[in-house]
């Protein structure tokens, strides 16, 4: 089952990055990176059987930086929502607002 | 009337189930300040069995190890269950053994038979070896294999049904329009990959997973789709003919790359260093102590990025005054 998991994950990452690469609306995109960074796990998870335990220890403080990268990112949309009141990354375009 | 037959009055009205109840109230309760402990707490304490328990069979051997049946053929005539299977043999002194000695112990009944009948006590159904998945003597037809092989298919099955289910629902992620339909397509694929989690004997991430990923990191995002207003928006953000080709291509040559790279694993690789670690110390000791031994301080680091996470995202996300 190693290998299917190691191709499993592959598949959702490229999908995660396809997803990136297509939209426009940064909360999906946002989406998509977790999607991405799921599939790392995945791998990671798949490979502690055999290369040691620190797989999955090292997938928990992965979702820890989803976690904070979530909050921060989501609230960075939020405020700049505010200003364009739009999430469409071609706003985006500026480093202030 | 038959002889010998007594005739009881029973009243059949006027009785009040209230006197049974109550003496059923009372045995419980006298069971409840004095508890008996009926319970056996299995995997931890066993049954004694007595010196006579016939368990699965066990192969006597000489001190050289050769086993010390010769092939008489006693006890597949004396079973009554036909499980045992014997093909005897010669050797090159002209001593009979058994080629071929299988026992199905599914269908074999533990009546000992075999042992009583044996000329040279050579087989045993004995205490030893009673745990059913204890290796049988020849282990042609026993329970073993056919267990293994029904957990592999069946943990085959589940994992393509959930590995199908996660990329159906990442690529329908991908071409929603609307986000809250993403978001939950993408709740549906992490939870997919959670059960590969339990698949993989990660149960520990598998729950994390659920909890984090699947729990709070997606409310959050559809707190926000939700806090913005986007829900209805259906303004087409996905982008336009040239981005389709260049982002599916892109995707398939890092998916060809990604697998390239799978492929030079190999198809039986090392040992299982996980089975043993999860018999051991069960799912949550084994990743609790490297990370709280080997890895705390950056466990201690996390906890800072969080903190600086959390205030930094309530100060972005702050109305401005």
């Amino acid at each position: 089952m190693l290998i299917q998991s190691l191709v499993l994950s592959a598949v959702l990452f490229a999908i995660g990055v396809a997803g990136v690469l297509l939209r426009r609306n940064a909360i999906v995109m946002f989406m998509c990176i977790e999607l991405m960074l799921n599939a790392v796990n995945l791998f990671l998870v798949a490979v502690s059987r055999y290369a040691g335990i620190e797989g999955q220890i090292f997938v928990m403080f992965v979702m820890t930086v989803a976690a904070a990268e979530a909050a921060v990112g989501l609230a960075i949309i939020i405020s700049i929502f505010r200003h364009y009141e739009s999430v469409d990354v071609r706003n985006f375009r500026l480093l202030r607002w | 009337m038959a002889i010998g037959v007594v005739i009881v009055e029973r009243p059949e009205q006027g009785v009040s189930y209230l006197r049974a109840t109550l003496k059923g109230m009372a045995l419980t309760f006298k069971h409840l300040v004095r508890p008996l402990t009926v319970s056996q707490q299995y995997p931890e304490e066993k049954w004694e069995l007595a010196p006579r328990w016939r368990g699965t069979h066990r192969m006597a051997v000489h001190e050289d190890g050769r086993a010390k049946c010769v092939a008489c053929g006693l006890c597949p005539t004396i079973c009554p269950a036909n499980c045992i299977k014997l093909v005897p043999a010669e050797d090159e002194n002209g001593e009979r053994y058994a080629a071929v000695y299988e026992i199905d112990e599914f269908r074999c009944i533990f009546c000992g038979y075999c042992q009583e009948v044996c000329p040279v006590e050579a087989i045993h159904v004995g205490v030893r070896a009673r745990s059913p998945l204890h290796s049988v003597v020849g282990s042609g037809g026993s329970r073993v294999g056919v267990k293994a092989r029904f957990a592999m298919d069946l943990s085959q099955i589940v994992f393509y049904l959930f590995a199908g289910v996660a990329v159906a629902s990442g690529v329908l992620m991908v071409t929603r329009k609307n986000p809250v339909y993403a978001a939950l397509y993408l709740v549906l694929a992490l939870f997919s990959v959670a059960g590969l989690f339990v698949l993989l004997d990660a149960h520990f991430v598998a729950a994390l997973q659920v909890l984090i990923y699947a729990g709070a990191i997606l409310v959050l995002f559809l707190f926000v789709i939700m806090l913005l207003n986007l829900g209805h928006t259906l303004e087409p953000d996905i982008r336009g003919r040239f981005w389709w080709p260049f982002a599916g291509g892109l995707g398939l040559v890092l998916l060809a790359e990604l697998v390239a790279v799978t492929r030079g694993a190999p198809e039986q690789p090392d040992e299982d260093l996980l089975t043993p670690l999860l018999q051991a110390k069960g799912a949550v000791a084994t990743v609790a102590e490297p990370l709280f031994q080997n890895y705390v301080v950056a466990l201690e680091v996390t906890g800072i990025l969080l903190l600086v996470a959390m205030v930094g995202a309530v100060v972005i996300a702050k109305r401005k005054a």
